[in-house]
C-alpha cells in the first residue's frame, strides 16, 4: 500500500513556476501598485521557501524493510564500510 | 559466485577486440618464408644451420598457426620488469609457453593469474634464440566469457525487438527529487558514492535504501524485487540502480532478464549505474536515464543547490527591479500631476475664491446701499406727504410696502447672482475635477493632509506622533492617528529579510498610511 506523504505543500517544482509568472507579470510593468507589492511579496516569501529547502539539513536515510507478511517499512541507514563488491569504488 | 565461470578481465568486451602485439618483426623478418611442402632432405655432406633449421621450423609453424584461440590453466605467471609477460598455459596433458607483449599487458586485470583458466587468442612462433616455440599472445580473457557474450548479444536483440530500449518511452528525471529510492549493495562503494553526492548536490531528498546484493547468484532477484518494493512503498520521485565496476560476471545480474523487466515496469524513472564509464548493461538500455557511474547516477538525479541558489538570486533581482520599474512608472506619472500649477500652488485656488466671494460681496453691498437709498427717499417722502393727509393708516400701508419691496430687491439679487455666478461655479467646479489625481488615487496612490497644518504631507518628518491624518482616496477619506514617527523611507526595496518581504503588504483596509506618499520619495 502506498504511503502518502503527509504535507500537501507546493513542490519545489511549482514553487519556480509561480516565480516565474511573477517575474513575468512585474516585468511586463502593466499590473498596478498593489498588485505589484502583493507580487513582491510573494515573490519574496516563495524565494524565502526555496532558499529554505536548499538549506535544509541532510535529509533522512533509511533502509526498506519488507515484513514476513509482505508489509513494507523503513528503518534507519547507515552504510557500512566493510565492502563485499570486490570494488575499487570509482 | 558460482565457480562455473573465472573472473573476467575487467568485465567490458571492449578488451576483447584484439591487439595485435608486434610479434612478427623478429621472427618473420629473420628468415625468408620457405614452402612448407618442401621437406628438408637430409645431406650428410652439407647439413643446415641452427639457425636455417630453426627459420624453417618457425615458417612451418607460422603458417599452419597464424590465428588460434587456445583454452587453458595459466602457470608460471611472470610480469617482467621490461613490462612484457610470460606465462604457461596448460591441461592435463601439455604446456606451451605464452608471450603477452608490454603494448598489451598494460591493460591486463589481476585477475589473470597463476591457477586461472583463460582463453587465449594468438599465433604460435618461435624464440629462435632459445628454440622454444610459444604463442603471441594477441588477447586474453577469462574462460567462460565467450558464452556470457553471446548471452547478452541475443538478449539485447531480443528485448530491443520487444520495445523494451525505446527512446520514445524514455521518462524524464523530476528535477528537484523528494524522495530517491537505491537498489544497490548497502555496504558497497556505490551506495557510499550516492549519498555522498546527494548530501552535497541536494540534501533535502529523502533517500530509502532497497538493500541488494548486486552480485553472483540470487543477485538479481533482489534487484528485481528492490525495485518492485520501492514502486510499492510509492511516493518515490526515482530509482537509482546500480552498484560499482567489477568483472563482466560480477555485473551479470545486470544483464539478467528479470533485471532488465523490472525496470520497465517501474513506474516511476530508473536511472541505471552499472560499474564504471566504458560498462554497458542491458539495464543500462532499458533504463530511462544511464549513467556512467553510480556518482554520475547521484549527480544526473538531483541539481546542484548552488547552481540553484544562484538561479533564485538573479530571480530575485528580478522581482525587485520589476516592482522598481512599476513605481518608476507610476513616479513619472504622478510628477506629470505634481507639475501642474494647481497643484504647485494651491493657495492660487483658494485666492481664486476669495477674490469672487469679496468681488460678489462687494456688488452685493452696492446694490443694497443704492437700494437702501432709494427706498429711503421715498419713505421720507411718503412719510411726509402723510403726515398732511391720513397719517397712520396711510404710513402703516407705505411701511408694508417698504417690506415687500425689500423682499422682491432681494429675490431679485438671487436670481441675478444664481445667473451670473452660478455659471462661473459650474465651469470652476468642472475644471478641479479635470485636475483632479482621480486617475492616481484609483491606482492605489492617496493624498495625505496633516490636519495640523492642513497642509499636504510630504515628508514623514513633518508628521509628529498624536497628529491627525486626513487620507483622501479614490473614494472617500479615512481620518488616522499617527502613532510614530519613523522617517525611514519606504519599506519592500530592500532584499528580502524574511520580514521586510511582508512589509509592504498592508492588511486589506486598513488605513496605515501615516508616512503617505513617502513611497515616491
Amino acid at each position: 500500500m502506498a504511503k502518502k506523504k503527509p504535507d500537501d505543500k507546493p513542490t519545489f517544482e511549482q514553487r519556480l513556476a509561480r516565480l516565474e509568472q511573477i517575474v513575468e507579470k512585474l516585468e511586463s510593468g502593466e499590473v498596478g501598485l498593489d498588485e505589484s507589492l502583493k507580487l513582491y511579496a510573494e515573490g519574496a516569501g516563495l524565494i524565502r521557501d526555496c532558499r529554505k529547502i536548499l538549506g535544509e539539513a541532510e535529509k533522512r536515510i533509511t533502509k526498506l524493510t519488507e515484513a514476513a507478511s509482505g508489509e513494507l517499512g523503513t528503518e534507519p541507514f547507515e552504510p557500512e564500510e566493510a565492502d563485499d563488491e570486490g570494488d575499487k569504488g570509482e | 559466485m558460482g565457480g562455473w565461470a573465472p573472473r573476467a578481465l575487467s568485465g567490458r568486451f571492449a578488451l576483447q577486440i584484439a591487439f595485435l602485439a608486434p610479434v612478427r618483426s623478429n621472427t618473420v623478418m629473420a628468415a625468408p618464408l620457405l614452402e612448407p611442402s618442401e621437406p628438408l632432405t637430409p645431406e650428410p655432406e652439407r647439413p643446415v644451420t641452427v639457425g636455417e633449421l630453426t627459420r624453417r621450423i618457425t615458417a612451418t609453424l607460422e603458417m599452419e598457426f597464424p590465428d588460434v584461440w587456445v583454452v587453458g590453466e595459466i602457470s608460471n605467471f611472470n610480469r617482467h620488469t621490461s613490462g612484457h609477460v610470460f606465462f604457461t598455459l596448460k591441461d592435463e596433458r601439455a604446456a606451451i609457453r605464452c608471450v603477452l607483449w608490454k603494448s598489451g599487458a598494460g591493460r591486463l586485470s589481476a585477475e589473470i593469474k597463476d591457477g586461472v583458466e583463460v582463453e587465449v587468442r594468438g599465433h604460435v612462433s618461435v624464440f629462435e634464440k632459445q628454440g622454444n616455440y610459444q604463442v603471441y599472445v594477441s588477447s586474453i580473457r577469462p574462460r567462460g566469457l565467450g558464452a556470457l557474450e553471446v548471452a547478452f548479444r541475443k538478449l539485447k536483440e531480443r528485448l530491443q525487438k520487444e520495445g523494451l530500449f525505446d527512446p520514445a518511452r524514455k521518462r524524464p528525471l523530476p528535477r528537484f527529487p523528494r524522495r530517491v529510492g537505491v537498489v544497490t549493495s548497502p555496504t558497497g562503494a556505490a551506495i557510499r558514492d550516492i549519498l555522498k553526492v546527494l548530501a552535497r548536490r541536494w540534501p533535502a531528498a529523502e533517500i530509502v535504501v532497497a538493500a541488494a546484493r548486486v552480485q553472483g547468484e540470487g543477485a538479481a532477484p533482489e534487484i528485481v524485487r528492490g525495485i518492485e518494493n520501492l514502486n510499492r512503498l510509492g511516493d518515490i520521485d526515482l530509482v537509482i540502480v546500480g552498484r560499482g565496476g567489477g568483472s563482466l560476471e560480477d555485473l551479470w545480474p545486470f544483464n539478467e532478464e528479470s533485471v532488465a523487466r523490472a525496470i520497465y515496469a517501474s513506474g516511476v524513472p530508473v536511472v541505471s549505474a552499472v560499474g564504471h564509464e566504458t560498462d554497458f548493461s542491458i539495464s543500462d538500455f532499458v533504463a530511462d536515464v544511464r549513467a556512467p557511474t553510480p556518482s554520475a547516477a547521484a549527480e544526473l538525479a538531483a541539481p546542484d543547490r548552488q547552481a540553484v541558489a544562484a538561479a533564485l538570486d538573479a530571480t530575485f533581482v528580478r522581482i525587485a527591479r520589476g516592482l522598481t520599474h512599476t513605481l518608476d512608472l507610476l513616479k513619472d506619472e504622478l510628477a506629470l500631476f505634481e507639475a501642474n500649477r494647481h497643484f504647485r500652488f494651491p493657495q492660487e485656488m483658494v485666492l481664486a475664491r476669495v477674490e469672487t466671494v469679496e468681488d460678489l460681496l462687494a456688488r452685493l453691498t452696492a446694490v443694497m446701499r443704492d437700494v437702501w437709498t432709494r427706498l429711503r427717499f421715498r419713505l421720507e417722502r411718503a412719510t411726509g406727504g402723510l403726515a398732511q393727509h391720513a397719517p397712520r393708516a396711510a404710513h402703516e400701508r407705505a411701511v408694508g410696502g417698504v417690506a415687500m419691496a425689500i423682499h422682491r430687491l432681494a429675490a431679485a439679487e438671487r436670481t441675478l447672482l444664481a445667473h451670473r455666478w452660478g455659471a462661473n461655479v459650474e465651469r470652476l467646479a468642472g475644471r478641479l475635477e479635470d485636475l483632479h489625481p482621480n486617475r492616481i488615487l484609483a491606482r492605489g496612490y492617496s493624498r495625505t493632509v496633516l490636519e495640523r497644518t492642513g497642509r499636504t504631507l510630504t515628508r514623514a518628518a513633518d508628521a509628529r506622533a498624536g497628529d491627525m491624518l486626513q487620507t483622501h482616496l479614490a473614494q472617500g477619506e479615512l481620518a488616522s492617528r499617527v502613532t510614530n514617527e519613523r522617517s525611514q523611507s519606504a519599506a519592500g526595496l530592500r532584499p528580502a529579510a524574511p520580514d521586510d518581504a511582508a512589509a509592504p503588504q498592508r492588511p486589506p483596509g486598513k488605513p496605515r498610511r501615516d508616512k503617505g506618499p513617502s513611497l515616491f520619495d
